[in-house]
């Protein structure tokens, strides 16, 4: 009895130690699963203040987009998804981000404006931002700069823009408004999200819109009244009632010799701007005080000499750049007075950019008479105006770009639009598209 | 007697409740703490890790210190893609070591960014710019089928003459024959110094579907208006912005290869990378062009 005794006690104590070294392994493995679990839950937690953060910014980048991207001062904000999926504070503000003339800290080659541009660094204001209760700093900026000097020279817009004829663009199209006729050749082009639409190249093959990102762009654009799209490429900047990314407010403030309002219902003759009276206009473009020049109702010809000789020329791509509008507001059609042509004299070295604003919506002829062995330095901006690019018979090169919102139209030869390659001067007196962009510190 | 057979009875039983269900939590193994002598070859050595040797002592997957190494190599790449302004991910054929870790590239006066909108684009630049780098990439268009990955993390440039480059990433998957298995190496580079890095070893398995692909890259769906193939222009779905999916082999996942091949229709995105579900917690959508 004592021996069976002490066999179970033994027995038991076997097993008492295998289930304790057991237990041990078992505890071991509890701790280690526990571990992993922990290290699951804290990696949902992390991708979860990941979104948060997008979250937060994508507030924080809407708000910009409607309140301050077009705008001269904006009453400040706050915004909270709720549950720690992101929050945002912005104070009121008082930046006028298309009007600035501050550049760009550093070049981002891949933004809309080719690395070059204006930058409104909104670090200051101070934007702040929360994601999963935890405080973040991203760094907006909001740029501009016109598409026709970011390697863009040809770009159509709202509402009505399209091609006739032959016209050649080395660069990228931009194609706000896919629906029209284009018939042109172009290196490549963009359009914000019309899948199915596609350009003919100049061998008769599609060329592939571009991969780069199409994101929100005022599209020169700015607001107005009454209200204005910002958004989709209506082209609203030669005197625009907000005053805000205008041709007109330009011409005023970035004049290096003055600006000077013309009418070609009355005479004069001042720094090489010459009104005959009967509604024609000559600007020689080789007048070193030309200045900005505002050409008003009245007009129905406007002549723009270019330059003859080599030195002319020369001396011409020396001078300062200039800003010629011609903004015909009558819309009565008893006294409305179109501008039947604008005639380009010889070839032009001098940095120039032609903005042509009709209210009537009446077609204007551009008319190149003579087949220049040089280009025409020329931006043109043709808001709610047709025009007619009248060729010599042979092609004609433009170094620089025309944004438009209306039909364009060659004939009588081929058109090449080519990009501008030193557009600094050129910068300040163009109308800008405007972007954000975002960066982390 | 009676008492050590409940005795046993209750010990088993606690111990099988245990083991199953937190073998059930686990999926699979838990975690090894072997590792194994791997032989590399001095020239892979010497480009990886800067190292002289023939064999390196690397940890067997499933590894949770590995893994560890892993996630600080991603957060280092989520910090570098918030700085960038833009990201291009190139493929690399079997056994191409990248020796291109430049901090600049070099372009010319008539760049245009915008231009630069797929992954091919920039490894065409790459070639001209840094001529040395020509051979080391493949070319691609939509999945890359390369074994191996670089990925180029660009930032704005003080020079209007040159590309900024923040950080380079090399993915590497070498099979190796002592022992045989792969062994999975990544690296991050900046001004041509290594900074971080993971690296762990894969022991041979019964699955045969390779890690692959580890980048696909999708582009805006307005190009649909342009037919290329099938393979192509299923991964045009972007609505504004191009971007990537990108796979690392994942420490904590046994296995590299996967067991069987998962079927989509040709026109499914999903049919560019059918066997990436799942495969890696190491798994990232990667905007072209961060910054916008």
């Amino acid at each position: 009895m004592k021996r069976r005794t002490r066999t179970a006690g033994g027995v038991l104590i076997v097993v008492l130690a295998i289930i304790l070294i057991a237990g041990a392994i078992t505890a071991g493995w509890i701790m280690t699963m526990t571990s992993e679990m922990e290290y699951v839950a804290q990696f949902s937690e992390s991708a979860k203040r990941r979104i948060a953060t997008e979250n937060a910014t994508a507030l924080v980048r809407q708000y910009l987009l409607v309140n301050v991207l077009t705008k001269a001062e904006a009453t400040g904000a706050s915004g909270d998804l709720g549950g720690g999926w992101g929050s945002m504070t912005i104070p009121d503000s008082a930046v006028m981000p298309l009007a600035t003339f501050s550049p760009s800290a550093g070049y981002n080659h891949f933004n809309p404006g080719n690395g070059g541009g204006y930058s409104q660094d909104l670090y200051s204001l101070p934007i702040t931002m929360a994601a999963g209760g935890e405080s973040i700093s991203r760094r907006f900026l909001i740029k501009s700069r016109s598409s026709v000097l970011s390697g863009t020279p040809a770009a159509f817009h709202m509402p009505s823009a399209s091609v006739s004829g032959s016209l050649s663009v080395a660069g990228q199209t931009l194609l706000w408004q896919p629906a029209g006729a284009y018939t042109m050749a172009s290196i490549s082009y963009a359009t914000p999200s019309t899948p199915g639409f596609s350009l003919i190249g100049g061998n008769g093959t599609g060329i592939p819109a571009s991969n780069f990102p199409f994101i929100p762009l005022t599209g020169s654009g700015t607001e107005g009244t009454p209200s204005i799209p910002v958004f989709d490429g209506t082209l609203n900047v030669i005197a625009n009632t907000s005053g805000i990314n205008s041709l007109a407010v330009m011409s005023e403030t970035s004049a290096v010799n003055g600006r000077q309002i013309v009418t070609g219902a009355s005479t004069s003759d001042s720094d090489g701007v010459v009104s005959d009276g009967a509604g024609k206009v000559t600007i020689d473009l080789l007048d070193p005080d030309l200045g900005n020049v505002l050409v008003e109702d009245g007009t129905d010809h406007l002549i723009l000499k270019g330059q003859s000789s080599a030195a002319d020329r020369t001396a011409a791509g020396n001078a300062a750049a200039v800003l010629i509008i011609v903004h015909l507001a009558n819309t009565d059609p008893a006294t409305n007075i179109p501008l039947e042509q604008v005639e380009f004299q010889n070839s032009n070295h001098r940095k120039l950019v032609l903005a042509i604003k009709t209210a009537s919506g009446l077609g204007t002829v551009l008319n190149f008479p003579q087949a220049g062995p040089d280009s025409w330095r020329l931006v043109l901006t043709l808001e709610n105006t047709p025009v007619t690019f009248q060729l010599s018979g042979a092609s004609q090169d433009v170094i620089g770009g025309l944004q438009t919102d209306q039909a364009v139209s060659v004939q009588n030869g081929s058109l090449n639009l080519v990009s501008e390659t030193d557009p600094k001067l050129l910068d300040r007196l163009t109308a800008r598209d405007g972007w954000i962009e975002v960066y982390t510190p | 007697m009676i008492e050590i057979l409940v005795a046993l009875a209750i010990g088993a039983a606690l111990i099988t409740v245990g083991v199953l269900i937190f073998r059930n939590l686990g999926v699979g193994k838990a975690t090894s703490r072997s590792y194994v002598s791997v032989t590399l070859g001095s020239t892979v050595l010497q480009n990886f890790y800067d190292m002289g040797g023939t064999t390196l002592d690397a940890w067997v997957a499933p590894n949770y210190g590995r893994r560890a190494y892993a996630d600080l190599l991603r957060d280092r790449l989520w910090e570098d893609v918030g700085k960038a302004n833009a990201v291009f991910c190139l493929g690399r054929a079997d056994g191409v070591l990248n020796s291109t870790h430049p901090t600049t590239i070099p372009v010319p006066a008539t760049f245009q960014g915008q231009s630069l909108d797929l992954p091919e684009k920039f490894r065409l630049l790459l070639q001209d710019s840094i001529p040395a780098s020509a051979g080391t990439f493949t070319e691609y268009h939509g999945a890359s089928t390369a074994q191996n990955l670089s990925i180029f993390i660009l930032q704005p440039s003080e020079d209007a003459s040159a590309l900024s480059v923040l950080a380079v990433y090399d993915i590497d998957l070498i099979a190796t024959q002592s022992p045989e298995g792969t062994y999975v190496s990544g690296r991050r580079y900046q001004r041509g110094t290594l900074t971080d890095y993971y690296d762990v070893f894969y022991q041979k398995g019964d699955a045969t579907v390779a890690f692959n692909p580890l980048v696909v890259a999708f582009e805006r769906a307005v190009r649909t208006s342009e037919v290329e193939s099938t393979a192509i222009d299923r991964l045009k779905v972007a609505a504004q912005r191009p971007f990537y999916f990108v796979w690392w082999p994942d420490p904590g996942v046994p296995e590299l290869e996967a067991p069987a091949t998962v079927n989509y229709g040709a026109a499914d995105p999903r049919a560019s990378y059918p066997n990436m579900g799942g495969r890696t917690s190491l798994f990232f959508t990667i905007p072209m062009f961060p910054a916008l």
